[in-house]
């Protein structure tokens, strides 16, 4: 158990592609942490200058405070998954498992026990025999992960080793893997391009994107305060309003979208900094989560009717009763045609369009009071107070 | 022509079908399966010394071809000169393809492939002749041993046991790197880094990971330069001397110097008896070592991914 750093690291491949460009990470000893992104971005190149497979251009890889960015990957003491698994198929799932003890000279017997121990720790027990190419995709995948942890590396690496599974199979090794770190308090660079899969799984994320990291934070953090518009639009789903600042009042920014609708929303994260004023005009992205969204009815909204949605759009109003008049920071709704209504188990997904043409999509969990609105209906949108979040452009 | 109807065919589609085989079956027959049945039986007929040859039925032929040392010590040589072609082919083009398989360009990659096996396009005469001028005493090697000053006056190699050996690793290097290459090139790259990654140097990653999963490519290879050396007549007879000429040379010296037909068919018949016999035996050991040797590489997985 080590902590990793990645201080200013930076690589260009000889094509000429910067793939990673200024990664400063730190994962703590013990931690969780996932490397999110879309196809692309670097995630791979870092977890491989991690395991001492590519060698920055500039910056360093530290290992439990060591620096080893001049050490072969087969003294760094860290234990990948590979994206293929890249499991010996001339090998048994035994000797598999071994063979990392045997290149540090463990003696047979003692390799053999250990290696049992660890394929019964990953359900496998009574496989030991088995080639690689007889076991199941699932029981390939642990395979490898018992092969790299049973050298009790200081590091544990994957490498999107489930993106080749389905759905089921891969909820089932998340929830595994997931257990066998924190039994094992081994510190873990796991990476994905699944945004679900690295919520799910990680202590703390990092989103990267061509090359740098966006964020680093907790699944939560990132979803609820991402610090980019590419962070909030890549870590679940989102609506976007661009727009520019009305005025910054209490600890809410009032944004008038380019539509004319006015949402209030909280600061943009700092990351540390001090805040920065907002000034009035400055361009800036509101981000406002599905289920952050609620729908009112248009009739129930009192005076905004049919006419509101066609009309002047830029008039949202205070006049609307209800539920509305307890909000407190001036905005309105915006009105909205349903497009079309889905039910995806848990939820109930609005897909609706501003007059403007713009595509918003509200969801509603089970069991919520969901608008009784059909497709084609006229409604009104309304941001839960404190819920949207500006960003800067 | 309207081949309707489908199997089994019955009308005139299907005979048609059956028509046409007739012409490369009959090939087979006339130039492959008559001769070889006619070497047979030539082989127990009787030389007659300057007037050919008599029917009969008579073992003298295979009785000579054991019993004189000459002619085991030429099987002999056959055997051991093949087997060190064979090895030779392999200690070079194994080295040489891996390097080309990690080649990151693919079109370098593919500009070696195609430059190492160009050669084929040549005959072996031709081949044979190019190094027995450039292995002679007043051109090409000689002469640049003595520029360089590694020797004092010109040397020729050929005919001779070093233009042999040479000329044979020549011809048949590349039949190894075509039956490397493939082999090395199924191998994950991902399988050396794990490797790596579980603390295995380079050299014990290439002995535990690379080379048992190469093995099959490189006993292919192995056993077709063997077979392939055994059964060739041009290179030790343009570059080589009597004592290294191989089997076929003997057994056209026979027929053609000698007129000892009987006896070169029945040196035939035993050269094709050995040669038949490892072909069968390392189809065997492949046959039993294709269990799936390439289970979990790349071409098994298909794809390498993101
Ligand atoms: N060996 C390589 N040679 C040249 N370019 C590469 C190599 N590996 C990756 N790249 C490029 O570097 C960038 C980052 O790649 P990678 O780290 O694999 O991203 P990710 O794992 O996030 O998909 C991509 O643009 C990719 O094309
Ligand atoms: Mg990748």
């Amino acid at each position: 158990m080590s902590r990793v750093d990645l201080v200013q690291v930076t690589k260009t491949y000889p094509g000429g592609v910067k793939a990673v460009d200024g990664v400063s990470l730190t994962v703590e000893a013990g931690e969780f942490m996932t490397l999110l992104g879309p196809s692309g971005c670097g995630k791979t190149t870092s977890l491989r200058m991690i395991a001492g497979f590519e060698q920055p251009d500039s910056g360093q890889v530290l290992i439990g405070g060591k620096d080893v960015t001049r050490v072969p990957p087969y003294e760094r003491d860290t234990g990948m998954v590979f994206q293929s698994l890249a499991l010996f198929p001339h090998m048994s799932v035994l000797d598999n498992v071994m063979y990392g003890l045997r290149m540090r000279r463990v003696p047979r017997p003692e390799a053999e026990a250990r290696a049992k121990e660890m394929l019964a720790l990953v359900q496998l027990a009574g496989y030991e025999q088995r080639r690689p190419h007889q076991l199941s995709g699932g029981q390939r995948q642990r395979v490898a992960f018992a092969r790299a942890l049973a050298v009790n590396p200081s590091i544990f690496l994957l490498d999107e080793p489930f993106a080749a599974l389905d759905a089921k199979l891969r909820d089932e090794l998340q929830v595994e893997l997931r257990r066998l770190q924190q039994r094992l308090r081994i510190t873990t660079v796991f990476v994905t391009h699944n945004q679900r899969e690295a919520m799910t799984l990680s202590d703390r994320v990092a989103v990267m994107r061509d090359g740098r990291v966006e964020q680093v934070g907790t699944p939560q953090e990132v979803y609820e305060e991402p610090a980019t518009v590419f962070v909030a639009g890549f870590v679940g789903m989102t609506n976007l309003f661009k727009g520019h600042v009305v005025a910054q009042d209490g600890g809410f920014v009032r944004v008038r979208t380019a539509e004319g609708f006015e949402i209030a929303g909280r600061p943009p994260r700092t990351n540390g900094a001090p805040p920065q004023a907002l000034a009035p005009g400055q361009p800036v992205t509101v981000s406002v989560r599905p289920e952050a969204l609620r729908l009112v009815q248009a009739g129930a909204a009192g005076a905004v009717g049919e006419a509101g949605a066609v009309g002047e759009a830029g008039t949202p109003t205070a006049r609307e009763s209800g539920e509305a008049a307890g909000e407190s920071n001036g905005t309105g709704g915006i009105p909205v045609r349903v497009d079309m209504v889905r039910f995806v188990g848990e939820l109930v997904e609005y897909h609706l369009f501003t007059p403007g043409g713009q595509e918003i999509l509200c969801t509603y969990q089970r069991g919520q009071a969901a608008p009784a609105v059909g497709q084609g209906a006229q409604a009104l949108v309304r941001v839960e107070p404190g819920e949207a979040r500006v960003l800067w452009q | 022509m309207a081949m309707r109807g489908g199997f089994p065919a019955q009308g005139a589609g299907g005979r048609l079908a059956r028509a046409l085989l007739v012409f490369p079956v009959g090939m087979l027959v006339v130039f492959f399966v008559v001769p070889l049945i006619m070497m047979f039986v030539v082989s127990f007929y009787r030389n007659l010394p300057g007037a050919g040859w008599e029917p009969a039925f008579t073992l003298e032929n295979y009785v000579r071809a054991f019993s004189r040392g000459l002619y085991r010590d030429r099987l002999v040589y056959t055997l051991e000169i093949s087997a060190l072609n064979a090895v030779l082919c392999l200690l070079i083009g194994y080295p040489f393809t891996y390097y080309l398989v990690r080649l990151a360009s693919p079109f370098w990659r593919k500009v070696g492939l195609t430059l190492s096996i160009s050669t084929l396009w040549l005959t072996y005469v031709v081949r044979s002749y190019a190094w027995s001028v450039l292995l002679s005493a007043t051109s090409g090697v000689g002469q640049l041993l003595m520029w360089l000053g590694l020797v004092d006056r010109p040397t020729g190699y050929t005919p001779g046991p070093v233009a042999t050996v040479v000329g044979l690793v020549y011809v048949f290097l590349p039949f190894m790197i075509l039956s490397l290459y493939g082999s090395l090139r199924a191998i994950d790259p991902s399988m050396e880094e794990a490797s790596m990654n579980l603390g295995a140097r380079p050299w014990r990653t290439f002995l535990h990971v690379v080379l048992p999963l190469s093995l099959p490519g490189a006993a292919a290879g192995a056993v077709m330069v063997f077979l392939l050396t055994m059964g060739n007549y041009v290179v030790p007879s343009i570059l080589g001397q009597p004592a290294q000429w191989t089997m076929p040379v003997i057994i056209t010296n026979q027929v053609m110097n000698e007129s000892n037909v009987p006896f070169g068919a029945a040196m035939s018949v035993i050269l094709l008896a050995v040669l038949g016999l490892l072909a069968y035996a390392t189809g065997r050991l492949v046959g039993k070592a294709r269990v799936n040797p390439y289970a979990g590489s790349r071409v098994a997985q298909g794809g390498e991914g993101a």
